[in-house]
């Protein structure tokens, strides 16, 4: 298993635009000892990185980037996270929907220049929000998911021309975010096409035992996400109007912050991390698994922090 | 072929939510610190001789010993603690550098600060050998020969004391707002002292921002030098240093003095210092210092992964890292 660091802890213009905060980023990143980084796809004059024509603008190419990253020590770019269902100025559109067939060839096509980009630089995951959110999908039948089903597999046959995989990405908020619907679209999708990020922390979030989930699929998995929680959204507030908004009002519990890093002596370890990474490795899991932290006050702090516990514990099993 | 370890000076802050604060005020974000330190590839740290009670109360609670503390920091994955730092800065009428009739007190502080480490992997004692200049510059505005001399005195007395009792060096740091800043001041200080008992510490910035080159007090005392502080900084000194009650904080033109090393946009040479450090063979520790970081709003992990960064990718292969 190899080890990386995902850059949306820099989740501020303040540090992540400009290009001698994402200098700084990736030094830390380097120093803390992870190999790679997965980015997340973005719109606009604020995401620097968020797209390859962006890059080319800042860096002159997406290569050129790469380069430049290696020389700071930070070795592959190992994923771009996409979510169809975000409001994209370039393709003029207020995000789509992958359970409405009509949109599943403009969805498919999007994809196209991200997966070329990660084919020049080596990066081998396209992560896919599955589904928007379940407050806006509900209710959500066995029909929605089965179309989404089916989008992933447009989408994952544009990405393996590419030597990428397509990969279901399931968060907390999600409308796929039951077992039942991860089941139903592992079933209907192609296995040479379409992999599963599994995603500790978002599962852990709606009770699905994320370990259950790597011993299950263990030969889909393409990628594994690692950060901790602070608490399991036992009330199904994912399923309100607006979910999204208990990120920052903390919801029910008026909680401060949900996202912590993969260990603290805070507490918090609701996420089983060590199982998860033992459960991958039992089951010969090779690939990448990617440390996070989302809310962090103090990225750089939490980048390091975390690397501690990957360094000391996790490469060990 | 040099045989060098990197530690850390001791100055983290965080933001918490009362406000910015030391790690130190609670052992779960002292561990956080530690941690960060340990993955960056940091082997040492050095502290505050009046932090130590502290940490050692932290961890090991009403009868905590600062080899407890180091017992936990080794624990976490550093070597050792690597110095300890005492100043006297000149508000206390009894504790005068300058003056012979304080020299029993100070020693004797410095010998307790020796037998609360001892045990302990610290092996130099940081010390800024004078006070703040204004104390004790003459009425022109100059340090003299005789109070000079009084420094060295001193100096030799402690250093002797640290070394024959504790085994521990003395190692002095001259801060750009002390009485030995300048660099005819400096080698008069080091004429006067005994070569046995008392070291160089040479930090980049401080030297720098008197208008001092780091690496000429380093060629001159090469054979006395006992670790360095990397620290750059971006403004020389316009004549700030004499301000009482404080040079660093009240400077008219000059918010923040220090930055880390690698940040790019300072004045220190840091290649030149390494070139010379292989010149002349330096073993030994050398620690990353960027002091008031917290003045712009800066993360410390932020600083101090930029440092350790240029630190590898930079400085450590100028030493010819396959001959260590």
């Amino acid at each position: 298993m190899k080890f990386g660091y995902s850059l949306n802890s820099w989740a501020h213009y303040a540090n992540n635009a400009r290009q001698d905060s994402i200098e700084r980023n990736m030094k830390v990143i380097s120093v803390a000892g992870y190999e790679g980084i997965e980015m997340q796809i973005g719109t606009g004059r604020m995401s620097t990185l968020g797209r390859p024509t962006i890059i080319g603008q800042v860096y002159g190419s997406f290569v050129k980037f790469d380069e430049y990253i290696k020389s700071l020590g930070v070795k592959q770019i190992v994923a771009w996270d996409y979510n169809p269902g975000a409001y994209c100025d370039e393709e003029d559109t207020p995000g789509r929907d992958t359970t409405d067939p009509a949109q599943h060839d403009d969805i498919a096509a999007a994809v196209e220049q991200f997966a070329q980009a990660l084919q020049s630089v080596k990066g081998t995951v396209l992560p896919v929000r599955v589904m928007n959110s379940y407050w806006t999908m509900a209710p959500v039948t066995d029909e929605k998911i089965l179309s989404a089903a089916a989008c992933m597999n447009k989408i994952g046959a544009v990405t393996a021309k590419y030597g990428v995989k397509a990969a279901i990405d399931i968060d907390w908020f999600c409308a796929a975010n039951s077992e039942h619907a991860i089941d139903l679209l592992m079933a209907n999708t192609d296995p040479a096409l379409v992999g599963l990020v599994v995603d500790a922390a978002e599962l852990t979030m709606v009770e699905i035992d994320p370990v259950a989930i790597v011993n299950k699929y263990a030969d889909r998995i393409a990628l594994i996400r690692l950060e901790q929680i602070a608490q399991v959204d036992t009330r199904k507030e994912y399923a309100g109007f607006v979910a999204e908004d208990i990120l920052n009002t903390g919801g029910e519990t008026a909680i401060d912050r949900w996202y912590w890093e993969i260990d603290n002596p805070e507490g918090h370890n609701l996420v089983d991390v060590e199982g998860v990474v033992k459960a991958a490795k039992a089951n010969g899991y090779d690939g990448w698994v990617i440390t996070e932290c989302k809310q962090t006050i103090d990225p750089w702090e939490s980048c390091l922090f975390s690397a501690w516990y990957v360094n000391k514990v996790l490469k060990n099993i | 072929m040099n045989k060098v370890k990197y530690s850390y000076m001791d100055h983290w802050e965080i933001q918490t939510p009362r406000g910015l604060m030391s790690p130190m005020v609670r052992k779960e974000s002292l561990e956080r610190f530690l941690k960060q330190l340990v993955v960056m590839g940091y082997e040492g740290l050095d502290t505050f001789a009046m932090k130590l009670p502290m940490y050692a109360r932290l961890i090991g609670g009403e009868k905590g010993t600062a080899v407890d503390f180091e017992h936990y920091i080794q624990d976490l994955g550093l070597e050792c603690m690597t110095s300890m730092f005492r100043d006297f800065i000149g508000y206390n009428p009894n504790e005068h550098v300058w003056e012979h009739r304080c020299h029993d007190r100070i020693l004797e502080k410095y010998r307790q600060d020796c037998e609360y480490a001892k045990g302990t992997g610290i092996k130099t004692f940081v010390v800024m050998p004078s006070s703040q200049y204004f104390w004790c510059m003459d009425e022109k505005g100059e340090i003299t020969d005789d109070v000079i001399h009084a420094h060295a005195d001193l100096w030799n007395r402690v250093g002797k004391m640290m070394m024959e009792d504790y085994g521990i060096y003395l190692s002095c740091h001259h801060e750009f707002w002390s009485g030995l800043r300048d660099l005819e001041v400096i080698k008069k200080f080091y004429a006067w002292t005994d070569p046995k008992y008392v070291y160089y510490f040479c930090d980049t910035a401080q030297h720098v921002i008197a208008g001092v080159d780091p690496v000429d007090v380093y060629d001159m005392l090469a054979d006395r030098t006992r670790c360095f502080h990397l620290k750059d900084t971006r403004n020389t000194d316009p004549g700030s240093y004499k301000i009482p009650p404080d040079a660093e904080c009240l400077a008219k033109d000059v918010n923040r003095w220090f930055y880390e090393a690698g940040s790019g946009k300072g004045l220190c040479d840091f290649p030149k210092l390494f070139e010379a450090m292989k010149r002349h063979n330096y073993c030994g520790w050398i620690s990353s210092e960027h002091d008031k970081a917290e003045m712009e709003g800066k993360s410390f992990s932020d600083c101090t992964g930029v440092s350790m960064w240029y630190v590898k990718n930079v400085l450590d292969p100028i030493l010819d890292k396959e001959e260590k």
